[in-house]
This record gives structure tokens, C-alpha cells and sequence, in this order.
């Protein structure tokens, strides 16, 4: 009888542990509303290639699935010297190319990142190497990389998967059919790719690290994000990118699935012109930030409080973001919008033209300044614009205000450079010329340390330096919102919306049940 | 006959320069560089500059067309400057899902269509009259997006009989499965208008003096509805409804991004977001051509049925 009872306790705790503990036989369907246009790493600019590359490349650094630590990957440790612009690389000995038409899974070492690096720097449009000088083969697993001129964020460049390691006898075998025919040293292997539609990754069973839970990855590009939660609703798909703030409710109330929500490495904000038009006049812009309620305002938008309120450029999911900037936000003060006006001579009122793209929060924001500033007497003209148009016309000062969307790598010079230097004016992230000395020289000091509160106490002075100048209305932060399934296991959302199923923390199984 | 042709064929070789010229000119038009565009917002201008010299829209635009044309007439449209791969061979890849879809729908919509305008031809004035009426109505006023969702609210996410998005495996079952909502929301868009053409057509034939025969002659009304009055009357439903796949290509754009689906209106979508000109150009070529073709075929089906459109040019080889 005791036999008999053990055996049933054994077969129910193995049963149980089937349908709930990990295994290597899990498969997974991901949705997505972006459609990856390329494999190669180095010709890629979007986040749904970058996402899915993801599966088959690796880089000499990574960040963790929370985004806040570099870690190694391909490189096991690396000196950087005292002047920043002589970085040494020590490669991890035994890793492996998948097999691909041109060679049979060869040994990856220091020659295939030359060859990587050299070939990004040569073909990529975006040229993310740019600040590489050279890059030197020092031995098999040794590589030494100068740069043109001291930078700080290199190890955040190398973690994009622009700067994956690939073999040369595959890309320059393939040509410009590499897009399509990917080969990285990888966990997953791409198996089918039907553009549009579907594409698929079986796992690499040659993987150098710890091997993946998932045996099959599936992702499918469905553009219209209310049908993306429908399908997450009916179980078609395991996760998704992305929730609408209108659909939260909806996706929170159905069984089998939930909503995680986390703060994002993105800002939005009203850009005011520094260049031409009333804005120049800093009464003008302060009158503007006195005459709308934020908080009304992102609350409005997001309704399921999928954002939240901005107060400056650093985004909280950024590791120098900096809470106390609240304390520079103005409060609002229609009568003190008025008066400011009046001195700045627009007593009879006032009219400004505000440009958004086809984005339905920010045209929302845009719409709900124009009511409030109609009643401190300013008539604000609403232009939206779809995508090419509207970075067009904003990136060449033509705008007196835009909405700006700004998302990047969780570095603060991603969002302090790219926005505020006076280099910067004429592109779509400074497109209202604005110029600060003062902003910068903190810029410059923040590229050239990689000492990390020295570099927050830096880029944080500069934000400081930009919020007294008025010239930068922070709407709000996005959170990322993903939609997941109950069987999803292991899965934590990333602050920068990629979704990482496999990485130095993250080893994503879906259970039975 | 044969000089009919001929006339028809030189006909096409204008409308294709002219469809060729009104493409490139949209595109040369629409602000934003396609370089800066594919670059981001985060590039450098020398970089942008650098591509716009190797997708040669440094040159001219004179200069730019005449490549173009000449390049197109040896069956090559340039390579897409987001995927890389040829543009042609990216047509080729999507048009079989949107043909199918399109002659789906307006399948549907021909086979609910056409029965409801005979029924309220045929009961005119009658309550069935006025639902037929206004349901077609309705659906002509319908946006397909809107109607697109709300079937998969229904069929997929409360009833769960129906997948809302994707081609599914690709058997053709599980292909045609996936391909019912679409064409559903996609048949919409052309019933009412193939519903009121049928009724208008019937209602015209019935006041007809040889129909008044018919029954003075005392034949079975069966006999009348199908062998005078349908018969006479499917004409103008014909053409309105082969005018209507132009339409329904046109509504696969917004169907095929509703639904996920891997079709021409998706990568035409994708592309003029992307101002990935060359498949917008290869694009509008594609379907003016296949339009194209359509109508010369319906043209000389009318020549083989209807001898008075050919004996004007008999008349001058007499």
C-alpha cells in the first residue's frame, strides 16, 4: 500500500513539475506592430531587425534584460586607457559560428571582429562606429580598438547589435543577400522568414552558453496594435509589445494573461524655437510653461497611466536619471502667463504653430496645450503631419514648437547630446537651434569619463542648465507596456521596449498550463 | 478585329508613360528626403548625404526619370532601399495573397450583392425594398478599418471560431480560415454599390416594352425574371463589378494592415511611410499595368459579344 502511495506521489510530483517547471521543449509566440526589414547587422536602423538579430548575433558587451549593467558576452574583459581612446578587448576562447553555405561553424576570433567592425564602419548608412579610429588584431582572442577621440559610452555603442561580430566568409559570400541569410554565434538559429507575416528561430544546440529553455521562437508582425492585444486575448500569441493605454483595462481583465508595466528609456516634450519667432523672447516660453496644467495633461492622455509626467529630458528608466529636477518645473499660473505676455508685448494676443507627427498621444497633447493656452490669450495652431513630412519641416526650424519623441540607449548622452548640443542644431533632435555653452562644456566632460557618478553629476547639471532656459517642455514619459501570457516564465521587461528572451539574467520558458 | 487591337495596344503605351510619370512626380513631391527618413532621426548629415549619393538622388530629376524608364523597360524597377531585394521580385511575392483576397471579396460581395438588388427590384417599395436599401447604404458608409475590427472583436476574441490576424500555416485550409474575416470586411466595401447598380439595372429592364410582352403573351414568370429581365439586365452589374476589383486592390491597403496580412497593400503602406520610392513607383506601375490589362480584356469580351463596337473600324477596311 506504501509503495502504492508513493508511486502516486511520485508520478503527481513529476506531473506537476512538468506542467510547471522549467523545460528545454518550450516554444514561444511573440506579436510585434514593428516589421524587421533586415538581418544584417550592420545595415539595420529600426528596433524590430535590432529585436530579432538579437536571437542570432552577439556583441563584445551586452546589457542585462533590465538594461541597467553592461555585461561580457563575446569579450570575457577589456582595459581601457587613461586618456579613452584605446580600448583592449580579451575574447571568450570556443565560440563557434553557426553553419552557414560559406563555412562550416568556425571558431570566432579577433580577425571576425576587425572584419565586423571594418564592415559596419565601410557599408552601414548609420555609421554607429563612427568614433573608431581602428581596430588592431593583437592575438587570436586579443583586439585592440582606437578611437578618434576620447568616449566615455563606447561599451554602450558595443552593446548594440549593430556592432555584432559576424563571419566574413557569409557576408561577403552572400552579399547584399546576407539580409536575409543570417549567421551569428548565437543562441537561436533563423529558420523561415516570411516577411510580413512570420519568422521563426529553432535553438542553436552548438551554443557556447548556457543553453536556452526555448526551443522555438516565433514572432509575428501584426501592425494594428488593438488587434496585437486581441491576439494576445485569444492566446495566438505569448507577449506583446506595446499595449494602448485605451486597451489596458481590457487586457488586464482577461484570464491567462497580464499587463507588466515599467518606466521607459523614452521622453516627449514641446520643443520650442531658439532660432525665429516669438519663442526667442524667454517671457514668451515661460508664459507657455505657466499657461498649461502638466499634470492635467499627461493625465489625459493616458487615462490607464501607461505615461507619466516628464520634467526633464533624462528618462526614469535612464541610470542617471535624476528625481530632483522636479523641483525646477513651473507651476501653473494662467494669470502669470498673461502678465508675462503683456510684457513681452502681445497683450493683444498671440498665435504660435505647434507640428506633430501622426502619433495619436502626442497630436492629444498638442490639442489639449491649444485649449489651455486659448485662455491666456495664446492662439495656438495645431499641423499634423505624417512622419517624412513633419521631420522635414521640424528638423529645419521652420516649427515655432514641436512635440519631440526622443528613445535611445539608457546613456544620458543619448538624450543630452543628441537633443541640446549646439552641433546638433538643424537635426530633427535639436531642430529649434538651441545652443548653450555652458550645456556644452558638461557635455563634453560627461564624454570624457567612464567614471560613472562623475558622469551623472555632469549630465545632470546640464539638464539643470536646460530646464532654466525654458526652451524644452517635457510632456511625458511612455512606460512600456507588454502585454504577457500566465505561461510565459522568466520574462522581464526591458526600459528600452526590446524584448529579450534570452540574455545574461533572462532565460524565458513557457510552462504547459 | 485585329486593327481593333492594335488601336486598343498603342492606346496603353501613353497611359503607362503617363501612370510612370504621375508615380515619380508624387514621390519627388512628397517633403522629406527618403535618405533622412531611412536614417533616423538620430543621423548625421553627412551621412545622409552620403546615401542620397548612392541611391543617385543627387542627380537631377529629369536625369533620375529617364534612368528609370529605361531601366523599367528592361523589367528592372531598382531594389527596395529598405529590404534591399529587387523590387519586382518583392511584387511578385505579395500580389498572389492580395489577388486571392480581392477576387474573394468580390466574390462575397457579388453573391450577396447581386440576389438583394434582384429581390428588391422585384418587391420595389416594399419593406425588404427599404431594409436592402439602406443596409447598402450602410455598408457603402462603412470605413473597412472600423468594420475590419469589429469582426474580430466578434469572431475571434467572444466567439473564438476565427483567427483575427496572420496567413496561419500556410495549408490551404488553415489559409482560406484566415482569409474569411478580410474578404468579409473587405467584400463590404463593393456589395452596396453592386447591390443599388442591380437594383437601378432591373427596375430600368422591367419597364421595357418586351418585358410587358412577355406577360402579355402569358409566360410563367420564372421564365421572365431569368430568361428577359436578368439576362438583359447583367450588363452594367458586370462592369460595375469588374470596376470594382480596382477598388477592392485599393481597400486591400487598409484590410491587409488590419489583419497582418503579407499582401501588396502592406509593402505599399510600409513603403510610402518609408519612402522607399522605388517600391511606391514599382508599385503604382504593378497595379496600373494589371488594371490595365483588366480592362483591355473586358474591352475586347465586349468586342466578341457586341459586333457594334468593332464595324466602325470594319467600316474603313471596306
Amino acid at each position: 500500500m506504501r509503495k502504492v502511495v508513493l508511486l502516486i506521489a511520485t508520478i503527481f510530483a513529476l506531473w506537476t513539475l512538468a506542467m510547471a517547471g522549467s523545460n528545454y521543449n518550450s516554444s514561444i509566440v511573440v506579436g510585434t506592430d514593428q516589421n524587421p526589414t533586415t538581418l544584417d547587422p550592420a545595415m539595420y536602423q529600426d528596433l524590430a531587425s535590432g529585436q530579432v538579430m538579437r536571437n542570432v548575433y552577439e556583441t563584445l558587451v551586452t546589457y542585462n534584460a533590465s538594461v541597467t549593467k553592461i555585461e561580457p558576452l563575446l569579450a570575457v574583459s577589456w582595459e581601457v586607457s587613461k586618456d579613452l581612446k584605446t580600448w583592449t578587448f580579451q575574447l571568450r576562447e570556443g565560440v563557434h559560428f553557426q553553419k552557414g553555405k560559406f563555412q562550416n561553424g568556425k571558431e570566432m576570433t579577433a580577425a571576425d571582429v576587425k572584419y565586423s567592425f571594418d564592415r559596419e564602419i565601410k557599408v552601414s548608412p548609420m555609421v554607429r562606429l563612427y568614433m573608431v579610429k581602428s581596430v588592431k588584431i593583437l592575438g587570436k582572442y586579443k583586439v585592440k580598438i582606437t578611437l578618434k577621440y576620447p568616449y566615455a559610452p563606447l561599451l554602450t555603442v558595443l552593446t548594440d547589435i549593430g556592432a555584432a561580430v559576424v563571419p566574413q566568409e557569409e557576408a561577403d559570400g552572400w552579399g547584399k543577400e546576407f539580409a536575409q541569410h543570417p549567421c551569428g554565434t548565437g543562441p537561436f538559429i533563423m529558420k523561415e522568414w516570411v516577411k510580413d507575416d512570420h519568422m521563426t528561430f529553432v535553438r542553436n544546440d552548438n551554443y557556447w552558453g548556457k543553453k536556452p529553455y526555448l526551443k522555438h521562437i516565433s514572432y509575428k508582425f501584426i501592425p494594428d496594435k488593438s488587434v496585437l492585444s486581441i491576439a494576445l486575448m485569444t492566446g495566438e500569441v505569448d507577449i506583446t509589445s506595446d499595449i494602448l493605454d485605451q486597451d489596458i483595462p481590457k487586457v488586464k481583465s482577461t484570464r491567462g494573461v497580464h499587463v507588466i508595466m515599467k518606466p521607459g528609456v523614452n521622453v516627449y516634450a514641446a520643443y520650442m524655437n531658439s532660432m525665429n519667432g516669438p519663442t526667442t523672447d524667454k517671457r514668451v516660453r515661460e508664459a507657455i510653461f505657466y499657461g498649461i496644467n502638466w499634470d492635467q495633461l499627461a493625465k489625459a492622455i493616458f487615462p490607464n497611466g501607461s505615461g507619466v509626467r516628464a520634467y526633464g529630458p533624462i528618462p526614469p528608466g535612464s541610470w542617471a536619471y535624476n528625481p530632483d529636477i522636479k523641483k525646477l518645473a513651473l507651476p501653473y499660473d494662467p494669470a502669470k502667463a498673461r502678465q508675462l505676455l503683456k510684457e513681452a508685448g502681445y497683450s493683444n494676443g498671440l498665435t504660435l504653430h505647434i507640428y506633430t507627427p501622426g502619433d495619436p498621444n502626442r497630436k492629444k497633447a498638442a490639442v489639449i496645450m491649444q485649449a489651455m493656452l486659448k485662455k491666456v490669450g495664446i492662439d495656438l495652431k495645431v499641423t499634423s503631419l505624417e512622419w517624412g513630412s513633419f521631420v522635414d519641416i521640424t528638423s529645419k526650424g521652420k516649427a515655432d514648437i514641436y512635440t519631440i519623441g526622443w528613445t535611445w540607449y539608457p546613456d544620458p548622452e543619448y538624450f543630452i547630446f543628441y537633443m541640446f548640443d549646439s552641433s546638433r542644431a538643424g537635426t530633427y533632435g535639436n531642430g529649434g537651434g538651441y545652443k548653450n555653452p555652458l550645456v556644452d562644456k558638461y557635455i563634453r566632460l560627461g564624454e570624457s569619463t567612464v567614471d560613472r557618478s562623475r558622469r551623472i553629476m555632469y549630465y545632470d547639471k546640464a539638464e539643470e542648465l536646460i530646464m532654466e532656459d525654458r526652451v524644452y517642455a517635457p510632456l511625458y514619459h511612455k512606460m512600456v507596456v507588454m502585454g504577457v501570457s500566465d505561461k510565459v516564465h522568466g520574462f522581464t521587461v526591458s526600459p528600452d521596449m526590446t524584448i529579450r528572451l534570452y540574455a545574461p539574467d533572462t532565460n524565458v520558458w513557457i510552462s504547459s498550463k | 478585329m485585329k486593327k481593333y487591337i492594335i488601336h486598343r495596344l498603342l492606346q496603353i503605351i501613353p497611359t503607362i508613360f503617363l501612370v510612370m510619370f504621375i508615380a515619380f512626380m508624387l514621390m519627388k513631391m512628397i517633403p522629406g528626403d527618403p535618405a533622412a527618413i531611412m536614417l533616423g532621426p538620430q543621423a548625421r548629415a553627412q551621412d545622409i548625404m552620403k546615401l542620397d549619393k548612392e541611391l543617385g538622388l543627387d542627380q537631377p530629376a529629369t536625369i533620375q526619370f529617364l534612368i528609370y524608364i529605361k531601366r523599367a523597360f528592361s523589367g528592372d524597377l531598382g531594389r527596395s532601399i529598405i529590404y534591399g531585394e529587387p523590387v519586382l521580385t518583392l511584387l511578385l511575392q505579395r500580389f498572389p495573397l492580395t489577388a486571392l483576397l480581392s477576387t474573394i471579396a468580390l466574390l462575397i460581395a457579388v453573391l450577396i450583392a447581386v440576389p438583394s438588388g434582384i429581390l428588391a427590384a422585384l418587391r420595389q417599395n416594399s419593406f425588404v425594398d427599404y431594409l436592402i436599401t439602406v443596409l447598402s447604404l450602410t455598408g457603402v458608409s462603412t470605413p473597412i478599418f472600423w468594420f475590419g475590427l469589429m469582426l474580430i472583436v466578434v469572431f475571434s476574441l467572444y466567439l473564438h471560431i476565427l483567427p483575427s490576424m496572420g496567413i496561419g500555416n500556410g495549408s490551404l485550409f488553415d489559409t482560406f480560415r484566415h482569409l474569411i474575416l478580410p474578404s468579409l470586411s473587405l467584400a463590404l466595401l463593393s456589395m452596396g454599390t453592386i447591390a443599388r447598380v442591380t437594383r437601378s439595372s432591373i427596375l430600368e429592364v422591367l419597364r421595357q416594352d418586351y418585358v410587358k410582352t412577355a406577360y402579355a403573351k402569358g409566360l410563367k414568370r420564372k421564365t421572365i425574371i431569368y430568361r428577359h429581365i436578368l439576362k438583359n439586365a447583367m450588363v452594367p452589374i458586370i462592369t460595375v463589378s469588374g470596376l470594382q476589383l480596382g477598388n477592392l486592390l485599393a481597400g486591400a491597403v487598409l484590410t491587409e494592415t488590419i489583419f497582418g496580412l503579407p499582401g501588396m497593400g502592406r509593402l505599399m503602406y510600409d513603403a510610402i511611410l518609408r519612402r522607399d520610392f522605388l517600391v511606391v513607383q514599382g508599385g503604382i506601375l504593378f497595379v496600373a499595368f494589371i488594371y490595365i490589362a483588366l480592362n483591355f480584356s473586358v474591352d475586347l469580351l465586349y468586342a466578341v459579344f457586341n459586333p457594334h463596337i468593332t464595324s466602325s473600324y470594319r467600316g474603313v477596311t471596306k
